[in-house]
């Protein structure tokens, strides 16, 4: 027992300390960290040694009592909620659309700059590669190629296009004429779009045989008739077909193709062809399994005001006797900016009516230029239903919204496991050290009921008011001045109205956390009078009027940051925390006083601001 | 692609879930970092990054995320009093007799008063140990040697060893 090991030598003389191991060694033994040589030999001498198996007893249970404190710490929280889960995909499919979008200009400068890392490369391969790289960049500068588009972005500029030229006319009327070529067959086909009161009129110049056998062939492949060369039809017929690939490639010197090529279905190939110059489609057409085509090819296209189209082409069909009009559903055509800026303001202001817009689980976007996208979870039907009655009638609005158990049912390998977090997300146990201001709470209210009640009020009026600094902020953020500019007067006291309604509760919260904090807080520094600065109207800004300055923007975004500050000093003070942070408690409160300070000066002045702009 | 990261999602959510609000981070704030970690790993799976140990690789960014975000947010482990007056009433399992419960209380309350006054490097070591992590492992995510991981568990240990004494 004198010795209780042989010599272990010198390259494990660490593992012991005199007779005995050292911590660091048992706890390696424990953890499977030593080599199989120094494994054996702890063992051995673990065996041997009374003193050491009992301190890596101790050690054992140590962990153990760790692993059960986590356990029982961590257990309320898990697993975790299903909405992030739901939230978590949407943001992988927005970054995964974006990547493919700039992967391909990026693997090219990634392949190149590990090619020129390779050590293994002569040097005559890298002065190879340099000339080619060279002579590569002449001849695409010398072609001149434009911008490498997506097909998405050929299809938004094609349809933004359209949208432009109908700018040239009142009442604008749209004379196409069109070659339609099926096989062997064609017709020249003139349409007239009546863009203001939806409706569409054509003739052609066929035999009424000629032309039944090429709409059959069109009819046959699912195409539309009624909207020839335009991108929005495009795209839709090309989001049903299965599995498809897209290329965008310069087909001469002023035009572009968009190749859409499908795995499966009756069509194998389809193609739209736009100028370069103004990114107008001139052709396109549809290839099929057998090899038949149909191609349609613009010989003019003109936009001409509603006065100056053929009398009643689109009422009296009966005065000419080729025209055989029809309604047809008219071409989605982009949103303005002005359109989409106003169904945006009034989607916010039935998010407020609704309470909907202090934290909700509800994003509000643009999609795609065309629609304001509103989407989001929310916790059952009743509230689901709520929201899309009231933002349904507005026009221009994309709605998906969904239930906490439609989120569910979209990602069933993880409902169970969530189902089961309900119950127990409830329950929040943490341990902690006392609050900071402890002895002020236990002194001011020595009943712990009324204690708690106190802590719960002002911890509320702080989330509270850390809601409306976010609503607020969304608001500064979502409408920048371009976007403020394109809005009509309505609209734009709608704006006001939001903006109005926050601040005013804002400045209620924010007055009343100051009067509740100055029940403990020491020093008079904090009573509300003397946080009062009230502003002359010149310290306010000369400008009047939200679209010509940004300046209100500036100001809520200083006021979210201050009233997050408040938040958190909120409830450093008044919950539990770290011990070592303890001796920030002067500093902490300071920070509160300060930006309770500045968020009553900041409020008053963007209050007075928002009163006294001049929308118009 | 994003086949594979929702499947790593899902697998490997909630012991990183767990992971975070035990180093102290709110259910929104782990949910932002949880998010952010994995649309990073598809990032860098996107750009040909090496897949080799992928979980330490995730561990790493959201240990760095989780850093920068306590540097920019200050955030604490939130207890309000009244739950804190919860953990006097209440234990954390159900032991069968009042005096295990107690027992078992004290305990907890001695562990949580240990951790408290480790170092922040001997915190994330001992969490990080409790994830499974090697402590090749663990000096990766934590960006410092192997020779440095061991000996901040074996102070860790030793400190609470003896606030347990």
């Amino acid at each position: 027992m004198r010795k209780r090991h042989s010599n272990p030598g010198s390259a494990m003389n660490w593992l012991f300390s005199g007779n005995h191991l050292t911590d660091e060694g048992l706890l390696r033994s424990l953890d499977g960290e030593l080599l199989p040589r120094e494994s054996e030999f702890v063992d051995a001498h673990i065996q041997s040694c009374w003193s050491c198996r009992s301190r890596r007893q101790m050690i054992g249970c140590c962990i153990a009592d760790l692993a059960s404190y986590q356990n029982a710490t961590t257990a309320p929280y898990l697993p975790p909620p299903l909405d992030g889960r739901a939230v978590f995909l949407a943001r992988l499919d927005a970054l995964a659309s974006e990547m493919e979008h700039t992967s391909r200009p990026m693997s090219w400068l990634d392949g190149a700059t590990r090619f020129f890392r390779l050590d293994q490369i002569n040097q005559f391969a890298r002065i190879a590669a340099v000339l080619v790289l060279l002579v590569s960049a002449g001849i695409f500068y010398f072609l001149r190629a434009p911008t490498v588009v997506s097909a998405d972005e050929l299809l938004n500029l094609t349809a933004a296009s359209e949208v432009k030229s109908l700018r040239a006319a009142a009442e604008p009327v749209v004379v196409q004429k069109l070659r339609v070529s099926v096989g062997k067959k064609s017709l020249t086909r003139t349409v007239y779009r009546d863009v203001a009161h939806n409706r569409i009129a054509g003739h052609t110049e066929a035999s009424g045989t000629e032309e039944a056998q090429i709409k059959a062939a069109y009819l046959k492949s699912s195409l539309d008739w009624n909207s020839p060369l335009d991108a929005e039809t495009y795209r839709r017929w090309r989001e049903t077909r299965p599995a498809s690939r897209d290329r965008v490639v310069r087909l001469r010197d002023d035009q572009l193709i968009l190749e859409t090529t499908y795995s499966a279905g009756s069509v194998i190939e389809a193609d739209l062809t736009v100028r370069i110059a103004d990114y107008h489609a001139v052709k396109e057409s549809f290839r099929f399994q057998d090899n038949s085509e149909i191609e349609i090819a613009e010989l003019s296209y003109d936009v001409i005001p509603f006065a100056s189209a053929p009398s009643g082409i689109f009422g009296v069909p009966a005065q000419l006797g080729a025209v055989r009009p029809s309604v047809a559903s008219m071409r989605p055509v982009l949103s303005s900016i002005a359109e989409l800026a106003t169904a945006e303001v009034e989607v916010e202001s039935v998010l407020h009516q609704l309470g909907a817009d202090l934290g909700e689980q509800i994003n509000i976007a643009t999609y795609d230029g065309h629609d304001v996208s509103i989407a989001g979870v929310v916790s059952n039907d009743a509230r689901k239903q709520e929201l899309v009655s009231s933002l349904r009638p507005i026009p221009h609005t994309r709605l998906h919204i969904l239930t906490v158990d439609e989120a569910a049912a979209q990602s069933p390998s993880s409902m169970e496991t969530n189902q089961a977090s309900d119950a127990t997300s409830q329950v929040r146990v943490m341990v902690g050290a006392p609050p900071l201001l402890d002895s002020q709470l236990n002194t001011r209210f020595p009943d712990k009921d009324q204690r708690i009640a106190y802590v719960n009020q002002t911890l509320s009026l702080a989330q509270s008011a850390s809601a409306r600094a976010w609503a607020l902020n969304r608001l500064a953020d979502r409408h920048p001045p371009q976007q403020v500019a394109a809005l009509d007067d309505d609209a734009r006291r709608q704006l006001q109205v939001l903006v109005t309604d926050h601040v005013s509760a804002l400045r209620e919260d924010i007055s009343s956390l100051q009067n509740q904090m100055a029940e403990i807080l020491s020093g008079t520094s904090n009573t509300p009078a003397a946080n009062t600065s009230v502003m002359t109207p010149s310290e306010t800004g000369s400008s009047d009027t939200l679209e010509f300055s940004d300046d209100w923007r500036d100001r809520i975004r200083r006021i979210h940051s201050s009233t997050e500050a408040v938040h958190e000093a909120v409830s450093a003070l008044l919950t539990s925390s770290q011990p070592s942070d303890q001796k920030d408690v002067n500093a902490i409160e300071v920070n509160l006083r300060t930006s309770l300070t500045q968020l009553q000066t900041e409020l008053q002045v963007l209050d007075q601001k928002v009163h006294r702009t001049n929308l118009k | 692609m994003e086949q594979r990261i929702v499947q790593l999602y899902d697998t490997l959510r909630p012991s990183l879930y767990r992971y975070l609000i035990s180093i102290g981070f709110s259910q929104q704030d782990v949910e932002e970092v949880v998010q952010e970690t994995f649309l990073r790993l598809y990032h860098h799976m996107r750009n040909g990054g090496s897949e080799e140990n992928l979980r330490a690789w995730i561990y790493q960014v959201a240990h760095n995320l989780s850093s920068n975000f306590r540097k920019s947010r200050r955030r604490l482990v939130e207890t309000t009093p009244e739950m804190w007056e919860q953990l006097s009433q209440s234990t954390f399992d159900e032991t069968p007799g009042p005096e295990e419960q107690l027992l078992e209380k004290e305990r907890y309350l001695r562990i949580h008063d240990g951790l408290s006054k480790l170092t922040q490097l001997q915190r994330d070591c001992l969490n990080l140990r409790l994830e499974g992590f090697r402590y090749r492992e663990i000096g990766e995510i934590l960006n410092v040697g192997t020779s440095t991981v061991a000996g901040s568990l074996r102070n860790a240990i030793t400190k609470l060893l003896k606030g347990n004494g």
